[in-house]
């Protein structure tokens, strides 16, 4: 397993889109602050409905308000490129089929898919760290600029911040892990990317449908993963519809319990990781 | 009794509707350079595959130096350097990078072993060139270098020569029987018959899924081998001959006469001709090539 690890440690080093999607991350995340400022810069309009709405802005790009608004922000675009990166990473191996060529060498499967989930997950968390730091550095300006709160630097603070480090990660692993299992079915990264990033974005659009529905259906949206990622992300701090913590339309969740959105998420987890390994080890590498 | 690396017995796989091996059994000899033979489709890659742990047999077993693969695959496999098809490495990667990622998989040799196999398959120069910018030369000498990394007991190559230049063909080639001469057993799948009649000890002939002939190559060539006899008075000869029972493989042309699949049988045939006062002047057995053998085996179906 070590070995399998450390291969797969030395894969992700050499491999150029490891980095475009780190800088893609700063990138996308300095740029979403960029666009934030632009709209600051021009100021509110008479209406008092505006000017609540940019005190609302304002104080949401502070450097006192990052952990909350910096990872909710990041949560979105981290999805979207690990989901990438973790697809490509299982998919590839069966383009290049390198995948059978290790396994034709003695390589457990288990510890070739094994390594794989480690370097997945690891990748997530730095991503967002990556991102979690761009964010630190554009909140630090902005409040330089307007006068705005720094809040204070306690160590309850810090903490506080990896803990939402850890936790906006953990919501991002469902869908990375479904990646990897629809790349291990479909042996193809391109459907795997397609079929997980769709679902990121579908799912919201259905699950408020059947926010109106009645019995059965109504709860149905509390079994899937937006509703409880959002359930999770409400622990970073941001409260009410500012905790959406699913997909790009998301809507609910934040009123569900935290520790219900963490169970339902580790399910999932465990549902597609026992399908990946289950289905790895099982069929044939090439056909 | 000998002693088998690869011992498989009742191999089955389908894929759909379609049988692609249907109840191969293969034994192959320790130190021996075995040739798999057949055309596109015949089988030989998927029960390559079987014999990899890459695919899973429907039914039957396979057996590495004596121990169940289904049992003790990755151990038994750590002793196995195989090119399938067309080498497979990571393209962003150098060839020597790649060879370096094989040896943190499983550590052997580490850097020495990896610029001995790359000088054994003359790619030092191109070592550390990305794998993407090799020509189809290149890559299948990086694979080959990578069959023999780890120092494996068993090599399997298929279609080795695939894209090599008359230059690389014949250093694979010589290559083959060097791996055998230091005690490894080679399995070469080739649909190139005069590269596998070259280097094999012994060859099975796929076709549809099944073997339809094996056994050492010198065998399967002389086994049809046809008896060329040259006498004073040839009409008398056929005459007699045909009231032999090599009657029905009979024929004369240009004044010899050829008895078909007669090779081994020259002594009983001239003992007969002479005792009728027919003395023989030629007697020879026409070897065949693998070729002749495969068509005659497999017929117009397929084309090797």
């Amino acid at each position: 397993m070590r070995k399998a690890l450390a291969a797969e440690l030395f894969k992700t080093r050499n491999r150029r889109m490891t980095y475009v999607l780190l800088l893609a991350m700063a990138g996308l995340t300095a740029l979403f602050y960029i666009v934030l400022w632009l709209r600051l810069r021009d100021g509110p309009s008479a209406s008092v409905a505006s000017q609540v709405r940019y005190a609302g802005l304002r104080s949401g790009m502070s450097f006192s308000h990052v952990v909350p608004y910096g990872l909710q922000l990041e949560h979105f675009f981290a999805t979207l490129l690990c989901v990438v990166f973790t697809a490509t990473m299982m998919g590839n191996e069966y383009d290049w089929r390198t995948a059978g060529l290790v396994v034709s060498r003695g390589v457990r499967r288990r510890d070739f898919l094994a390594a794989k989930v480690i370097v997945s997950v690891g990748f997530t968390v730095v991503l967002v760290a990556v991102g979690f730091v761009v964010a630190l550095a554009c909140s630090a300006w902005f409040s330089h600029l307007y006068h705005l709160p720094y809040g204070d630097f306690s160590i309850g603070r810090v903490g506080n911040a990896f803990a939402s480090i850890g936790r906006t990660s953990f919501v991002i692993v469902p869908l990375v892990l479904m990646a990897l299992l629809f790349a291990t079915i479909w042996r193809s990264a391109g459907q795997a990317v397609g079929f997980s990033l769709g679902f990121f974005f579908m799912e919201s659009i259905f699950t408020s449908l059947l926010d109106t529905a009645h019995g059965f259906l109504e709860k149905i949206p509390e079994a899937m993963i937006n509703a409880n990622a959002a359930a999770v992300m409400t622990a970073n701090g941001v409260s009410g519809n500012e905790g959406q913590g699913g997909g790009p339309f998301s809507g609910g969740g934040a009123s569900l319990p935290m520790w219900r959105g963490v169970s339902v998420l580790v399910l999932w987890l465990v549902v597609f990781l026992v399908i990946a390994f289950w289905r790895f080890e099982r069929r044939d590498i090439q056909e | 009794m000998p002693e088998y690396v690869i011992e498989a017995r009742g191999l089955v796989k389908s894929y759909g509707e379609t049988r692609a091996v249907q109840g191969v059994d293969l034994l192959v000899e320790r130190g021996h350079v075995y040739g798999a033979l057949g055309p596109n489709g015949s089988g030989k890659s998927t029960t390559v595959r079987m014999l990899l742990g890459l695919a899973r047999p429907d039914a039957g077993e396979v057996k590495l130096f004596g121990q169940s693969l289904a049992h003790h695959g990755s151990a038994l496999l750590k002793r196995v350097g195989s090119v399938i098809e067309a080498p497979a490495f990571i393209p962003y990667l150098s060839g020597r990078d790649n060879l370096r990622l094989l040896e943190t998989y499983s550590p052997h040799n580490g850097e020495a072993g990896i610029a001995a196999a790359l000088d054994r398959v003359y790619l030092t120069d191109a070592a550390d060139r990305r794998f993407k910018t090799y020509s189809l030369g290149m890559k299948q000498r990086l694979g080959i270098a990578a069959a023999i990394l780890h120092d494996p007991d068993l090599i399997v190559l298929d279609e080795p020569t695939n894209g090599l230049d008359p230059q690389g063909t014949r250093e694979v080639r010589a290559l083959i029987p060097e791996l055998a001469a230091e005690g490894r057993t080679v399995v070469l799948c080739s649909h190139l018959l005069h590269e596998v009649e070259q280097v094999c000890d012994s060859v099975a002939i796929f076709q549809k899924g099944k073997i339809i002939a094996e056994g050492p190559t010198a065998q399967l060539v002389g086994e049809g081998a046809r008896l060329e006899v040259q006498v004073s008075d040839p009409a008398a000869a056929e005459t007699l001959l045909r009231a032999s029972p090599w009657a029905a493989d009979l024929s004369r042309q240009n004044g010899s006469l050829y008895i078909d699949g007669a090779g081994a049988q020259a002594a009983e045939i001239n003992r007969l001709l002479a005792s009728n006062g027919l003395y023989a002047s030629v007697l020879r057995p026409l070897r065949h090539s693998l070729e002749d053998v495969f068509f005659e085996l497999t017929g117009d179906e397929t084309h090797a």
